[in-house]
């Protein structure tokens, strides 16, 4: 086992709703969209770590409020044993020597005005490397992402999306990070173009080494880029756990949808009626106890009443679900 | 064939013209679409399939499209020379689409109710029997009703001028297509309801006016993967209740798989594949489709790396000389460069454009 290179405990980050004026007369209280809700979780320093969840689940927030992008509302973050979620200023800024993002749309994440070589520098150009040093590390990361030389000259526009979102992957490795969020890095991409990035994703790991933190909806991304996997579900973690653990044998029943509402490319293989009715759940006035309870098939009293906790139910494997291990068969008729 | 296609497109050239540049966004395409038939276009970006969809209903923006040559027809008649008038009447009952993001395709400031009525008086006014009812909004259209004064002013307007006729059926409507909760729905504008909600509002839409044929472009890409595969299982269900043909564009060979009884493939703006669906997944017959069955990402991590397509999809400003995909293609050679490839019959059923299938 790696070691811990983060660590989370207990993560909050709300964002305050604004009512309406009506509401601030009467003094309503305020209310809050719990984006994250009580996370705890840690990754390795050579470790992928899939955060997979749908819309609103939370995930990008979870990944911003990880690297101090957002201040967390309480919880503690730990990085290689330092307490970072209290640092400010000058210390947070050193910071990010260490740890990266890199955004999913690589059409907005790149200033179409500066030149390749211009934004990839730029972290390094930030912490007042000397031109030598620039011109050394830009030709290093270029290599790194199979980038053509002579590319540095050019502008982003005229490059394709895939190539863009390689610019975006060597600027974040400018710096020789330890740790780099990768926030939906594919999703804006053609599918012939995906698995190149996410190739290259892979390479770049086993190459030097470092930690990502893969945040996607997709759970075939997860399924072939992650060890571990995290599944959120309105500002929660539901279960996470060895990724092919967690997907051929969910504990959760969420789990159980989400990987039975994956479409196969396999005529014979159809997705069967996934029977579940509803959404995901407004994060501003969650249902009470489990939130996954108005949807889910097993719903039972206790469901309604208690919020589970999230629990080592297996060696390795946690699941926030009253019943975890109790139901066995998948419960979603989909997955036959 | 004994029984006449519902839509067969012939030779269809469509490109998009400015001062300088003209790009062929279509070229020499050539499909037809049997009744009760779900045609899945898969392709990627640039590849020509929502122009191609668009054509087929008539909406492509002109300029800076020109239907160069080629014949749309459908139920036998070429809907390209159709004048507005006709096509504007055939659209909805006749052809009817769906978009990917169902938000700006749903009108704001209407309910959910108000404009499912509308389609389905637009409807029953096509219909031979159809006589005045008490939805008339060409008439007099009543003031449209606003969320906004709703609240601040804390009047609610009568029921029946919000939901317009037909709520009945409009209910019914929303109940098929799994909206939980469809009497209270009904009364929403599409800002307060979810992107699946409003994906199947869109769906409704189309449903109640019974099209013969539904086109429908990324229905499933804005939504999330639970709420995808309702929508997937609303369009077989579509097809099995009403008998309605289905063209589904996606860039997702597996949603394609879920529905799909044939697959066109595209690529750069032509058909490189066509196929029925029980074959193409298992042995695909041109290397582009090969390649992105292979570029999904299907195996575990500890598994080995993907066998991605190499480079990009191509710039149809400058697209390449001879096979349009040879620049991507490991099994090149050099005929590929220099000469176009055009689609042969390799197995009875089955179309591929590649120099490989070709009988010598």
């Amino acid at each position: 086992m790696s070691e811990r290179l983060l660590e989370v405990d207990r993560l909050v980050k709300y964002f305050p709703v604004h009512g309406s004026l009506g509401d601030q007369i009467r003094r309503r209280p305020r209310l809050n969209v719990r984006a994250v809700d009580e996370v705890s979780l840690s990754i390795g320093s050579n470790e992928t770590l899939g955060v997979v969840g749908e819309s609103g689940s939370g995930k990008t927030t979870l990944g911003r409020t990880v690297l101090m992008l957002e201040r967390p509302t309480s919880g503690t973050i730990t990085f290689r044993g330092q307490t970072i979620s209290s640092l400010k200023g000058e210390q947070l800024r050193q910071l990010r020597k260490k740890m990266q993002i890199v955004f999913q749309n690589p059409y907005s994440s790149l200033d179409p005005r500066a030149r390749v070589r211009d934004i990839i520098a730029e972290p390094l150009r930030a912490f007042g490397a000397a031109r030598g040093v620039i011109d050394r590390e830009v030709e290093r990361v270029l290599e790194a992402v199979n980038l053509p030389e002579d590319s540095t000259l050019r502008f982003a526009h005229e490059f394709s999306g895939g190539q863009r979102q390689r610019i975006a992957v060597a600027r974040a490795l400018i710096v020789s990070p330890d740790f780099i969020v990768l926030d939906e890095p594919t999703s804006a991409l053609d599918s012939s173009v995906q698995a190149q990035i996410l190739n290259l994703l892979r390479k770049i790991q086993d190459d030097i080494g470092l930690g990502f933190m893969l945040i996607t909806h997709n759970v075939d991304v997860v399924k072939f880029m992650a060890h571990r996997v995290a599944v959120m579900y309105s500002g929660k973690l539901v279960e996470v756990g060895n990724t092919r653990a967690v997907l051929e044998s969910p504990f959760h029943p969420y789990t159980s949808l989400l990987v039975a509402s994956v479409p196969k490319p396999d005529p014979d293989n159809k997705i069967g009626d996934v029977n579940i009715v509803g959404e995901v759940p407004s994060a501003v006035n969650p249902p009470p106890g489990c939130r996954f309870n108005p949807r889910c098939p097993y719903a039972q009293d206790v469901c309604r009443r208690d919020e589970p906790l999230l629990r080592e139910v297996a060696p390795g494997r946690w699941s926030a679900c009253h019943f975890a291990g109790e139901l066995k068969e998948s419960p979603t008729p989909g997955s036959a | 064939m004994a029984e006449q296609p519902l839509l067969e497109i012939k030779n269809l050239n469509v490109s998009y013209r400015s001062a300088v540049k003209t790009i062929r966004a279509i070229d020499n395409v050539s499909l037809s679409v049997n009744r009760s038939e779900i045609i899945a276009i898969v392709g990627e970006s640039g590849s020509g399939k929502s122009t191609l969809g668009l054509s087929i209903i008539n909406l492509l923006q002109k300029p800076p499209a020109v239907v160069d040559s080629g014949q749309i027809l459908f139920q036998g008649k070429d809907v390209i020379k159709l004048p507005e008038r006709e096509m504007a009447s055939l659209r909805g009952t006749g052809i009817s689409m769906i978009f990917q993001d169902p938000l700006s395709s749903l009108d704001p400031v209407y309910t959910v109710g108000w404009q499912i009525s509308e389609a389905i008086a637009m409807r029953e006014k096509r219909s031979a029997s159809w006589k005045p009812g008490p939805f008339k909004r060409e008439d007099s259209e009543p003031a449209p009703p606003s969320g906004g004064a709703r609240r601040v002013v804390g009047v609610r307007l009568p029921r029946s001028r919000r939901r317009g006729a037909y709520s009945e059926e409009v209910i019914e409507a929303l109940k098929r297509v799994q909206i939980a909760d469809p009497e209270r729905v009904i009364d929403r504008y599409p800002h307060e309801l979810s992107g699946g909600m409003a994906q199947r509002v869109m769906i409704t839409n189309a449903i109640v006016q019974r099209p013969s044929l539904l086109i429908a472009d990324e229905p499933t890409s804005a939504l999330d993967v639970t709420t995808q595969a309702q929508v997937l299982r609303l369009m077989r269900e579509m097809r099995r209740d009403l008998g309605a043909s289905i063209l589904l564009i996606t860039h997702d060979l597996a949603v394609a798989a879920q529905v799909a009884d044939r697959v066109v493939v595209m690529y750069a703006g032509e058909v490189v594949e066509f196929s029925d669906a029980s074959r193409i997944f298992k042995k695909p017959l041109h290397p582009y489709t090969e390649g992105l069955l292979n570029s999904i990402p299907r195996k575990y991590r500890e598994e080995g790396r993907l066998e991605a397509i190499p480079g990009d999809v191509p710039d149809l400003r400058s697209p390449p000389s001879g096979c349009r995909f040879h620049p991507r293609c490991k099994y090149a050679f050099e005929r590929c460069a220099a000469e176009r490839p055009h689609l042969v019959e390799p197995e009875p059923g089955r179309m591929a454009a590649c120099f490989l299938r070709y009988s010598s």
